[in-house]
């Protein structure tokens, strides 16, 4: 009883976009006149991009399945980049722009006050939910709006700047840390980024397992599916739903701090832009439905690649300036990758 | 009588379900500017018939005649054309636009440039409403009216579309009393510009007060036509009822134990509803090893007073519930879960099943807790209670890994008291529990409630069809309009004594 799904492993959704992924990468690779694409470089940054999208889908994923979505993802990213450098300035106020770095204490205590700040989000979304009884789309419209006007009225508060610089090298460390992987058949060693890696696979596990193998990620495919039918099973739906929106906004937090060790800056101005529309499609095109009840973390994961894949391997082939037709592209992958499986659930009655 | 041909012939009309035969070869004629009242039990038909006549159902055996013409409507629309309009019981109306919108909706006029002529639709509205005694404005919100007002607005609506025949639903079961009165006398004035009433109820004295005549329905069949003259309330219930005892198919009498639930004044509030009270002064109690059963007709109140006990209801209920001895007036069912009450909902596809979810998961959802090793979910134990459950509840399944909207009502409906039972529930709740089961199936759960109970649970089971309850239960309680009208062991139930209690009006002094 592992699988949620109950077709054969290679009729599932996460097969077939496995299957996908491997088509685009291959046909990328052979249609690649330059042969750009496949080199370190490109390797490189599909897997960094992957792992930093894959990161708050997987958050997003979980709201999704529980019957929810959230819209705030971009706003608590760069709400999140905003309080965890604004706390590593108040920690370390010389440590932030000298050689030395910030140290460890300071760059784990920022890290669990952000995390925190990004958890009262959560409670916050889910308090409007089951309080107030607000649909979801309102309650994180609200804060997508909100969030990010009030990180820059923090900054701009404390430092008269919208952008909060931090140049420590351990922080940056964060995103920059990076370990040379020999992949056969390319001329140099692929730098992976360790602690974007190391903070995606733990996110993954950790949430494979608890919508596999836990009563709480079973409850929240219940609350999804059916949620009049879960309050009459005896599940607690509102608890639930706090559970739900706080794992969302810890793992846009997380990404949060990653994309500030990135850019080296809290920035609530234009950090993490249109990011909740990213995870929704990395979600949708995984196979979660937006009507809740049916998703998986594998899939997301495997949506997150092939959008990556998609938007950074197309533009390789047919010679275009990838950000002027990313847009365009990965419009036209979600619709496609959802009219698929709309077809195939017709065809399977449900 | 006033013209040679009837307006409507309904000619060996019959209409299947999958596994039901909703109308079993019904022919009936109706007069032109008469009222004719259909009455019947829940189930037995009428809402059916009248689904045909208003064009909803277009898959039927038989013919249909208006005006001596044989008519085929595939549509509400058609039937509208050829001056047909229904009053659902359900009203459809839609609450975000004006009294006048939602009349002249689908038809709306047209002035300069094709703009909304929303002056001219008002003013025919007023003029509809006023004929009507509604003295409501025209541009007022239909969701600001209360429930006879908005009656009367699908009245103007078919008044509108020059209908004259009007199929009345139940029209009085959300009406206070003086509505009601408003409402026979409009129908009074309809009757004299020679419209057509087909008047849908079954509170015998509305009928008996309007009905020039009445037709019973029994099981999908036209049992008889009679007139109010020449009848009486009392034979007209015995009339809806007809089959004469048929209790051979009882259990062997069972031996109760302690009271396991006892129920005290339980009364529900129903905000902003005429009738004001769901649920008025209810008490009832029972026993380990016995199977109460709860009769009552549509509205009756049945699943509100499951939701109290379970604590399942939206309104907190005041009164007093005494489970196993101590009070226990739960606020959710995860409370009433622990202390050994589980609730199987009527509503299955809505309240019961996760689509989503296999056999298996559906089973298990609600005592998880006994699969874990560690703290995660081990699939073997996960196996063993679901296939456990299977195996005692006989659930024809593929497995369980089936996707479970592959399995028939009766399976269906298996796992959900399997899911139930693994709580190792004191107390079951049963609303309604073998709905859209075929006929098979049904002996089957009826076998198997006989069973549990002989294991000692304490069973309260609600259902539409009395032959269930007398078949079922030891004792029964009849609702009407949210009061305990009557309380019969089983030794003195009978159809008709059920039935006349559950259309009493008043409650029956006790």
């Amino acid at each position: 009883m592992t699988s949620l799904s109950n077709q054969r492993w290679w009729s599932r959704p996460e097969f077939l976009l496995f299957l996908a992924n491997l088509v685009v990468y291959f046909g990328v690779l052979l249609g690649d006149k330059q042969h750009n694409f496949g080199r370190a470089a490109s390797l490189q940054l599909l897997s960094t991009e992957t792992t930093m999208l894959g990161i708050f889908a997987i958050g997003i994923t979980i709201v999704i399945i529980s019957g929810g979505i959230d819209l705030s993802v971009g706003s608590v990213i760069a709400f999140s980049s905003i309080v965890f450098t604004i706390t590593l300035h108040y920690l370390s106020p010389q440590g932030v722009m000298s050689k030395d770095g910030v140290g460890v204490w300071p760059l784990l205590i920022a890290t669990a006050v952000t995390l925190i700040t990004a958890l009262h989000v959560g409670v916050f979304h889910a308090l409007l939910i089951t309080r107030l009884d607000l649909p979801p789309f309102i309650a994180t419209l609200g804060t997508l709006i909100g969030l990010r006007s009030l990180g820059r009225v923090i900054a701009q508060a404390k430092y008269q700047s919208d952008k909060i610089a931090v140049s420590a090298p351990d922080v940056r460390g964060l995103y920059n840390w990076t370990w040379p992987l020999n992949v056969p058949g390319v001329e140099r060693p692929v730098l992976i980024r360790i602690v974007p890696l190391v903070v995606f696979l733990l996110v993954a596990i950790c949430a494979i397992i608890i919508m596999r193998k836990t009563v709480l990620g079973r409850h929240l495919y219940a609350l999804g599916g059916n949620e009049d039918a879960a309050r009459l099973s005896g599940i607690r739906t509102d608890r639930l739903k706090y559970v739900a929106y706080c794992l969302g906004a810890l793992c846009s937090g997380l990404a949060g701090i990653l994309y500030a060790a990135r850019e080296g800056q809290g920035n609530s101005t234009n950090m993490g832009m249109g990011y909740e529309l990213n995870a929704i499609a990395a979600a949708v095109v995984g196979g979660a439905s937006l009507r809740g009840g049916v998703g998986t973390i594998s899939g997301t994961i495997l949506g997150a690649l092939f959008l990556t894949l998609v938007v950074n391997g197309i533009p390789n082939m047919i010679k275009i300036e990838s950000s002027l037709y990313e847009g365009i592209v990965v419009g036209v992958v979600v619709i496609l990758a959802v009219a698929v499986n709309q077809i195939r659930g017709r065809k399977f009655g449900s | 009588m006033t013209s040679p041909t009837p307006i409507i012939s309904v000619r060996n009309i019959s209409v299947r379900f999958p596994g039901v035969l909703a109308l079993d070869d019904v022919s009936l004629e109706i007069r032109q500017g008469e009222l004719l009242a259909i009455v019947g039990e829940n189930g037995a038909g009428k809402s059916t018939l009248m689904k045909v006549l208003a064009g909803v159902y277009s898959r039927y055996e038989g013919q249909l005649l208006l005006r001596g013409e044989p008519v085929r409507f595939q549509s509400t629309r058609d039937a509208e054309h050829a001056g047909v309009s229904i009053i659902h019981q359900e009203l459809n109306l839609v609450e975000q636009l004006s009294v006048a919108a939602n009349i002249f909706l689908g038809r709306e006029r047209r002035g300069f440039l094709g703009m909304l002529d929303e002056r001219s639709m008002n003013a025919a509205a007023e003029t509809l409403l006023n004929e009507l005694e509604c003295r409501t404005p025209p541009t007022q919100l239909v969701g600001k009216l209360r429930v006879g007002d908005q009656q009367l607005v699908e009245i103007a609506k078919a008044l509108s579309l020059q209908s004259d025949i009007v199929i009345m639903d139940e029209p009085t079961s959300a009406l206070t009393e003086a509505e009601s009165e408003r409402l026979m006398r409009i129908i009074a004035r309809l009757k004299a510009k020679g419209v057509t009433i087909i008047y849908i109820s079954h509170k015998m004295d509305e009928v008996f007060r309007l009905a020039d005549r009445i037709t019973v329905l029994r099981d999908g069949k036209l049992v008889t036509t009679v007139l109010p003259a020449e009848s009486s309330p009392r034979s007209v219930a015995h009339l809806m009822v007809g089959r004469e005892i048929e209790n051979a198919s009882q259990f062997e009498p069972r031996v109760p134990g302690p009271v396991m639930l006892e129920v005290r004044n339980v009364t529900l509030a129903w905000p902003g509803h005429a009738q004001k009270f769901r649920l008025r002064d209810v008490s009832l109690s029972v026993r380990a090893g016995e199977v109460l059963g709860i009769a009552g007709l549509m509205g009756a109140g049945r699943t509100e007073l499951l939701e109290c006990l379970y604590g399942s209801s939206r309104v907190l209920p005041t009164g007093e519930i005494f489970v196993n001895g101590t009070r226990r007036n739960f606020r959710h069912p995860a409370q009433a879960l622990a202390a050994g009450v589980a609730l199987v909902t009527e509503d299955r596809k809505r309240l019961g099943l996760f689509a989503d979810l296999n056999v298996g998961q559906n089973i298990t959802l609600c005592q998880l807790q006994d699969a874990l090793r560690a703290g995660f979910i081990n699939n073997r134990s996960e196996r063993e209670m679901a296939e456990g459950i299977v195996e005692k509840l006989h659930v024809k399944t593929a497995g369980i890994e089936a996707r479970i909207t592959n399995l028939s009502g009766g399976n269906q409906q298996k796992c959900i008291i399997g899911r139930g039972l693994l709580t190792r529930p004191k107390i079951l709740l049963l609303d309604d529990p073998t709905r859209g089961v075929d006929v098979g199936a049904k002996a089957e759960l009826y076998r198997l409630i006989d069973g549990l109970c002989r294991e000692g649970l304490a069973v309260i089971v609600t259902s539409s069809e009395l032959p269930e309850l007398l078949t079922l239960s030891d004792r029964i309680l009849v609702l009407c309009e949210g009061r305990v009208t009557g309380h019969f062991t089983r030794a003195e139930a009978t159809e008709q004594k059920i039935m006349e209690a559950a259309t009493a009006r008043q409650a029956v002094a006790v």
